[in-house]
């Protein structure tokens, strides 16, 4: 590992926030990261343009929860009920950061939301979001921002639970691969501000590639102050990794994207129940 | 027919000690019987016998005769040969938490119960956890949640199907969901929508619309799935928990399976537990607001105290009924309390909190309580009554009922009641206990009456010497050597005031022994003997008799005046007995009496101060109409007599005086002197028959004291009614002087008797004339008062004109002319 220098360096963490108590949550989460990195946190609020369009349709209608009363939509309400959700969010933001010390900017945005929040983390060194927005059917446990985010987003997404919540030891995963040696740089990163030991999931089909892959980290690992533990997967297959991130009581996984396919890589995220952190799309 | 005073063997009947042939009393058999009690035992027996309704006992008698002890050791002995009555529990109400229900187990049962169900919520708390943390209730639930997911899901993907058939977006609105037409995947701007034909801007308004009808019964029905879903979700948790439950309870089921009421109280027991489920899940704790232990929400107890058992009666260690003495009976330690638990300033309670009281102790045997401190409790006696008429215990706290507090409380089930009662009081309790409560004599049917003495025959003292063995034993005393024995059994029998009887007081004779037993060992002795009893008798007078010394001293010393030697007209010296805590004695009083003409009546002077007793009054009015019966009836009363016990400062009582002042008066109107070496005592009746009195023992010796003070004369003496003979048991002293003819007791008859003994003189009987003879007192007597009336008769004549002063020189009458005459009674 000698070639691998410093630490990940995280300078500036956007937020997306829609005011949800679940985006609320996460940005209490993203707010104590930044604190630890020293970090500004950037937050963002988009005015769905769709929404408006539809507020604006003569015949669209709108079915309230939770009783499900219908009624007509109407652009200024619309509007307003959009700014109203803006400067909650504002006040969340700046509430949350005043108290930990932290840097912030907050921006609204008009737009289609995916992709406004994908340009805007092209900015960040970290886009955190709340793993579910508010989903129509609760199966879908992943957010459809979610997905976009974790599917498409060039820099590193640090996807929250519910409950927004991030405890230490952080659990990498690690092939060798030079995606797992940028995963494990923000890992360690991470784990020296969170506390606790990092712990290394090797993915070795045998004895000898697990004892090579851990001999490359050990030393570096080691020299930056690190308490590891390591463990040994097969293979990176999504029960295996669920498995092992329950059995090390796991506060946070970070993930090189490319260690699984796509589709296994969302069911990874549905099921696994911590918040996890998935690399930057590689070029 | 001069009356012979009593020989020395009458005044005192010895009990000789070569009656008995046993050395001392270690070698008797020990007497488990009591003494002297035939009624009473009798009365015990038949009333623990007996099993019905209301045949409660009432023993009565003055204290210290052994009541209890006896009672005791009839009921010890007649109890263990009863069955051990049930134990009773309080458990759980689950249904009305405030009404604990009563658990009734074979003896013994009620703590295996308790220690069963600690076990069981013990076993629960680890059981049903694991049941729930079990991977097959994990499956089984996500199962069910899935299942609502996926209709949910179902549903909406089928909508969002149906509008994208439609080209309609559904999206989210900040508060619900709505629908817009879209064009190429965007939603359509309204300037578009407008391009777009009506045909088509209908077709989007009309699916729109269908779409949200659809959307809204989705909604509702989602509503009714997750309801679906959360029932489900319970009716396993059920499943689960009645699969953890059941299999434990089961077994105790099985265990009690011939107690119907236990298995019904644990069927009740696992609905409870299924239903609470969730507290078991949970790790148990103190709800808390800002760090501030907060009380439990009030539905019943909390879950470690709701399935415990209160064992109220545990007789587990019992054998045989239980005979239970009580001897604080205030209402709750009677009935039971309840007790309550301060928490944050509010007072809780629940059945763990409910403690028996002494009825629940003895039910299914005996009671014993102190009739007087269960009459002073408030509201005991009441409660006993109650308890006893509805033959149940019914746990009602007492300022609930009376309504001085109104905390959360409790009504615990009735426990039946089957006990029985024995009341121990004096004798003038159960009476008045008779006279004012009608219910008393409806629940106390059997009084076993208990007597303070017995015959003294041969037989009786032969017992009475095993018993004192026995006592000796008991109490751990030196034996008493057959001297000893008869000296306790002569005491005995004084104390009973009377020679021929023996005193069932069992604690002054078992003080006796004790005391005998100290000098004894003070002395160094190996038995107790009779000196060691004559001073353990000697020095509890001794301990007692500080005014008998003063009055005494005062007598020596003429401060109180008591003349005995010479003679006087009017004089007499009459008896009588003070009493001062246990100990009595006696104490001679002047009596004395004055006469003139007057209207006929007889003064009593204490009367008229209200020093003198309504007996003491009746006395005096007796012997005046004897006075006035007997002698010149054919003549008006014309004199006024006054009778005073002179130096008596505080009240007279009792008639006992009586003899002596008719002795007295007839002594002044006969002006005769009378002897004052004598004293007299005994009543008199209207015939002139002298009728024996209390006290006679102490009366005697407080003359001889008196009289031994200034030096025997042989002259000195007491005269007594000859009915009181049979109650002499006079000091050994007095006796012996007696015998040396230094001292004389006269037993009399009449008050003839008397005044021939004061008087040395014939009182004389009617000829055939119906004539006193002359030279007898009586005729004097007689003579005086046929002079009093005919003088009488002469002033009411003379003085028809003037008002008669005549002077009234009275010759026989010593000082009374300084009075000024009765001439005035003329109008």
């Amino acid at each position: 590992m000698s070639e691998q220098k410093e630490e990940w360096n995280i300078r500036n963490i956007l937020v997306a926030l829609d005011a949800s108590r679940h985006s609320l949550a996460a940005l209490e989460a993203a707010a104590d990261l930044a604190a630890g990195l020293k970090a500004e946190l950037q937050g963002l609020f988009v005015e769905d343009v769709n929404l408006l369009r539809a507020a604006s349709s003569p015949i669209a209608r709108e079915v309230r929860y939770p009783f499900g009363a219908a009624a007509r939509l109407d652009r200024s309400r619309m509007e307003r009920q959009l700014r109203a959700l803006a400067s909650q969010a504002r006040r969340a933001l700046a509430e949350a950061c005043e108290r930990r010390h932290v840097k912030w900017s907050f921006r609204v945005v008009r737009g289609e939301v995916a992709p406004e929040v994908l340009t805007a983390a092209k900015q960040a060194d970290l886009l955190t979001l709340g793993k579910a927005g508010r989903p129509l059917t609760r199966r879908e446990r992943l957010g459809s921002i979610a997905r976009a985010a974790a599917e498409r987003s060039p820099h590193p997404v640090l996807l929250l639970q519910r409950d927004g919540r991030i405890q230490p030891p952080v659990a990498v995963t690690y092939d060798g691969s030079s995606s797992a040696r940028e995963a494990l740089r923000l890992a360690a990163s991470l784990a020296r501000h969170q506390g606790g030991y990092l712990a290394v999931l090797v993915v070795a089909d045998s004895n000898a590639d697990e004892y090579r892959l851990q001999a490359e980290t050990a030393a570096w690992l080691r020299q930056r102050g690190l308490l590891i533990r390591y463990r040994r997967l097969p293979r990176a297959g999504v029960a295996a990794l669920v498995e092992a991130v329950r059995t090390v009581g796991s506060g946070m996984l970070v993930l090189n994207r490319d260690i699984l396919p796509p589709d296994r890589l969302r069911r990874l995220l549905d099921e696994v129940d911590c918040p996890v952190l998935l690399m930057g799309l590689t070029a | 027919m001069a009356i012979a005073p009593l020989s020395a063997h009458q005044l005192r009947k010895t009990c000789d000690p070569s009656q008995f042939d046993f050395e001392t009393t270690a070698e008797l058999e020990p007497l488990n019987d009591i003494l002297g009690q035939e009624r009473a035992v009798k009365a015990i027996l038949f009333g623990i016998g007996i099993r019905r309704e209301g045949y409660n006992l009432f023993a009565l008698g003055p204290s210290g005769t052994g009541k209890r002890t006896t009672i005791g050791q009839f009921l010890d002995r007649k109890a263990a040969a009863e069955p051990t009555p049930a134990d009773w529990c309080y458990v759980n109400n689950f249904d009305q938490p405030h009404k604990p229900h009563a658990l009734r187990l074979p003896p013994g049962q009620g703590v295996v119960l308790r220690k069963d169900m600690e076990q069981l919520v013990e076993e629960l708390r680890t059981a049903i956890p694991a049941a729930f943390e079990s991977d097959d209730y994990r499956t089984r639930r996500q199962e069910a949640e899935e299942e609502f997911k996926e209709r949910q899901e179902k549903a909406f993907t089928e909508l969002q199907e149906q509008a994208r058939e439609k080209n309609v977006a559904l999206i989210r609105t900040p508060v619900g969901l709505a629908f817009a037409p879209l064009k190429d995947g965007e939603v359509i701007s309204p300037d578009d929508f407008q391009k777009l034909p009506e045909e088509t801007r209908k077709q989007f308004e009309q699916d729109i619309n269908e779409l949200q009808e659809r959307l809204q019964s989705i909604i509702f029905q989602v509503r009714q799935w997750e309801r679906e879903a959360r029932k489900k979700v319970k009716e396993l948790d059920r499943q689960v928990a009645m699969f953890a439950v059941g299999h434990q309870i089961d077994e105790l089921r099985e265990k009690y399976a011939s107690l119907p009421e236990v298995v019904e109280y644990l069927d009740a027991v696992q609905k409870d537990v299924i239903e609470n489920v969730d507290e078991f899940r949970k790790p148990e704790e103190q709800p808390q607001v800002m760090g501030l232990p907060m009380p439990r929400p009030l539905k019943g107890p909390p879950l470690l105290r709701r399935y415990q058992v209160n064992v109220l009666v545990d007789h587990s260690e019992t054998e045989g009924a239980p005979v239970v003495y009580e001897d604080h009976p205030t209402y709750n330690n009677l009935i039971g309390r309840i007790e309550h638990i301060a928490q944050m300033g509010a007072l809780l309670t629940d059945f763990n909190l409910i403690k028996p009281g002494a009825l629940h102790r003895a039910n299914g045997g005996y009671l014993i309580l102190d009739a007087r401190q269960l009459l002073l409790q408030p509201y005991a006696w009441d409660a006993l009554k109650r308890a006893l008429r509805s033959r149940e215990i019914r746990l009602e706290s007492l300022a609930q009922a009376l309504s001085l507090v109104s905390t959360v409380s409790l009504e615990p089930e009735s426990i039946p009641l089957d006990v029985k009662v024995v009341l121990i009081g004096e004798r003038l309790l159960y009476y008045l206990l008779h006279l004012y409560d009608p219910d008393f004599s409806e629940l106390f049917k059997v009084e076993a009456d208990f007597n303070e003495r017995m015959a003294r025959t041969p037989e009786n003292n032969l017992l009475y010497a095993r018993m004192i063995g026995t006592l000796a034993r008991n109490e751990g005393l030196l034996p008493f050597d057959r001297q000893a024995v008869a000296r306790v059994i002569e005491r005995s029998a004084r104390l009973a005031d009377d020679s021929e009887k023996l005193s069932a007081h069992l604690l002054s004779v078992v003080d006796l022994l004790r005391e005998a037993d100290y000098w004894a060992t003070t002395g160094g002795h190996k038995t107790v003997t009779a000196d060691d009893v004559q001073q353990a008798i000697e020095a509890q007078i001794h301990r007692a008799d500080r005014v008998r010394g003063l009055v005494q001293e005062e007598i020596r010393r003429g401060t109180i005046m008591i003349d005995t030697s010479g003679e006087r007209v009017g004089q007499i010296n009459g008896l009588s007995v003070i009493a001062l805590g246990n100990f009595a004695f006696g104490q001679p009083n002047r009596i004395t009496a004055r006469v003139r003409l007057g209207k006929g009546e007889v003064v009593n002077i204490e009367r008229e101060v209200e020093l003198s007793g309504p007996i003491h009054s009746k006395g005096v009015l007796i012997l005046a109409h004897f006075l006035t019966a007997r002698y010149a009836p054919d003549y008006p009363l014309s004199l006024s007599a006054s009778l005073a016990f002179e130096q008596s400062y505080g009240g007279v009582e009792g008639d006992s005086a009586s003899v002596a002042e008719l002795c007295a008066l007839l002594s002044a109107l006969a002006d005769v002197p009378l002897k004052q070496s004598l004293a007299v005592t005994g009543s008199v009746n209207q015939h002139g028959e002298v009728q024996p009195i209390g006290g006679v023992n102490e009366k005697i010796e407080g003359f001889f004291d008196v009289c031994r003070d200034r030096g025997l004369t042989g002259e000195q003496g007491v005269i007594i009614p000859a009915a009181n003979v049979v109650h002499l048991m006079l000091r050994q002293d007095v006796v012996a002087a007696a015998e040396a003819g230094q001292f004389h007791i006269y037993p009399v008859r009449t008050v003839d008797e008397a005044v021939e003994l004061l008087t040395g003189m014939p009182a004389g009987e009617r000829d055939e004339e119906g004539n006193f003879p002359e030279g007898t007192l009586n005729y004097l007597v007689e003579a005086r008062l046929i002079e009093m009336a005919e003088r009488q008769r002469d002033f009411s004549s003379s003085d028809s004109g003037k008002g008669g002063k005549g002077e009234e020189e009275e010759p026989g009458e010593t000082e009374e002319a300084e009075e000024a005459p009765t001439g005035d009674e003329s109008p």
